[in-house]
């Protein structure tokens, strides 16, 4: 793949929106045991992506467009939802100011990401289909993997860190400790 | 009991987890119907491999790696795991497992490969077996910092792996002996 054909980000997500993430309730996937006690984690599966296309995410300019809430976007009896601001998907903080565990060994900075609008067919709410999106970042899918997973990697733990998570559609935001629940969401 | 080794690797790897005593049966004779086999054959370094990878796996056997195998079991209740990962990932958790080692959770990757991951505080470590014929591998160390961001073709470095489960089973033991009680 030309590197210059691979569209990481069109700009049509402002910083201050969000994205949405709908995962199956099963298998359990979600969270993660702490062995010292603390706080379940969400795992690092949240945040699956397809190696050619980028990971599939809904955004809230379109859904607003649209005139639709994360409330519609799943089928909550088989469906939980994640989401992260658009302003930590495009974040590249150095070193020195980024939380830790965000940063890769031999990277100075976060992996920065993007969202494309990727309009897809939905079998019965249009509203739905037309608010979809895909978030990449700028590594493009025919990299080696030695390049390709660590990036994807360091990026998905940068997102975990500002994610939320909902199972049931009038619940709460599930917030891990520092984590802050999205405004507007 | 399988005509080859390929057989004996492939229904070891898939067969339902079984009550650790009827295993560690299973393996002495195991074990003397694989020498037995004739070497001369068409595949006789498929088999020999088979053979090494099957005698390696069937030596271990403990709770953290018959945790593994119950939580694959339910996942693979719900969805179709890739050809070969399940194989895979228990051979990299088989090499690298003690009986004090913490264990870890499985779930899928999102798509049809396996993700193991470790967390204790600050402390974190993943290994992901994927449906590309490919690994990734990462750990943070004490203060948090990614110290290990690894991927490439193939299965992981065993000996890595089993060097850092063993470090953070031994980071968790000394802060929490009683870890057991959060995977129950």
């Amino acid at each position: 793949m030309n590197p210059a054909s691979w569209v990481v980000d069109d700009g049509s997500v402002p910083d201050d929106a969000h994205v949405f993430r709908r995962l199956p309730d099963k298998p359990p996937f979600i969270v993660v045991p702490d062995a010292l006690g603390g706080p379940k984690e969400l795992g690092i599966a949240v945040y699956s992506y397809d190696d050619d296309d980028g990971m599939s995410v809904y955004s809230s300019t379109a859904m607003d467009r649209e005139s639709i809430t994360h409330r519609e976007l799943i089928d909550w009896t088989t469906k939980n939802l994640c989401v992260v601001p658009m302003a930590v998907v495009r974040r590249s903080l150095p070193r020195a100011e980024a939380r830790p565990g965000t940063v890769s060994p031999d990277a100075t900075h976060e992996v920065p990401g993007g969202v494309i609008a990727a309009e897809v067919m939905h079998p019965t709410d249009p509203r739905i289909g037309r608010s979809h999106a895909l978030m990449r970042i700028e590594v493009v899918p025919t990299a080696a993997k030695k390049l390709l997973k660590p990036a994807w990697n360091a990026f998905r733990l940068k997102l975990l860190d500002d994610t939320c998570f909902k199972i049931e559609a009038d619940g709460d935001w599930i917030r891990q400790p520092a984590r802050k629940t999205p405004s507007g969401a | 009991m399988g005509g080859n080794g390929m057989s004996f690797a492939a229904d070891f790897y898939t067969a339902p987890s079984a009550p650790v005593q009827w295993k560690q049966r299973q393996k002495r004779q195991t074990r003397r119907n694989l020498i037995a086999l004739p070497t001369d054959q068409r595949e006789h370094e498929v088999i020999d491999f088979e053979r090494r990878a099957f005698l390696d796996a069937v030596i271990v056997v403990n709770d953290a790696i018959e945790h593994a195998i119950r939580q694959i079991d339910e996942i693979e209740r719900h969805i179709d795991l890739a050809g070969g990962i399940r194989s895979r990932m228990l051979s990299a958790l088989r090499a690298s497992l003690g009986k004090t080692s913490v264990f870890p959770t499985l779930t899928t990757d999102g798509n049809d490969g396996l993700i193991a991951q470790w967390k204790a505080g600050p402390r974190y470590l993943m290994l992901e077996i994927s449906s590309d014929d490919g690994y990734s591998m990462m750990a943070t160390g004490d203060d948090g910092e990614l110290q290990l961001n690894t991927a490439d073709d193939g299965n992981p470095d065993f000996e890595e792996l089993k060097i850092l489960v063993r470090e953070f089973s031994t980071f968790v033991e000394a802060r929490n002996p009683a870890w057991r009680e959060q995977y129950v």
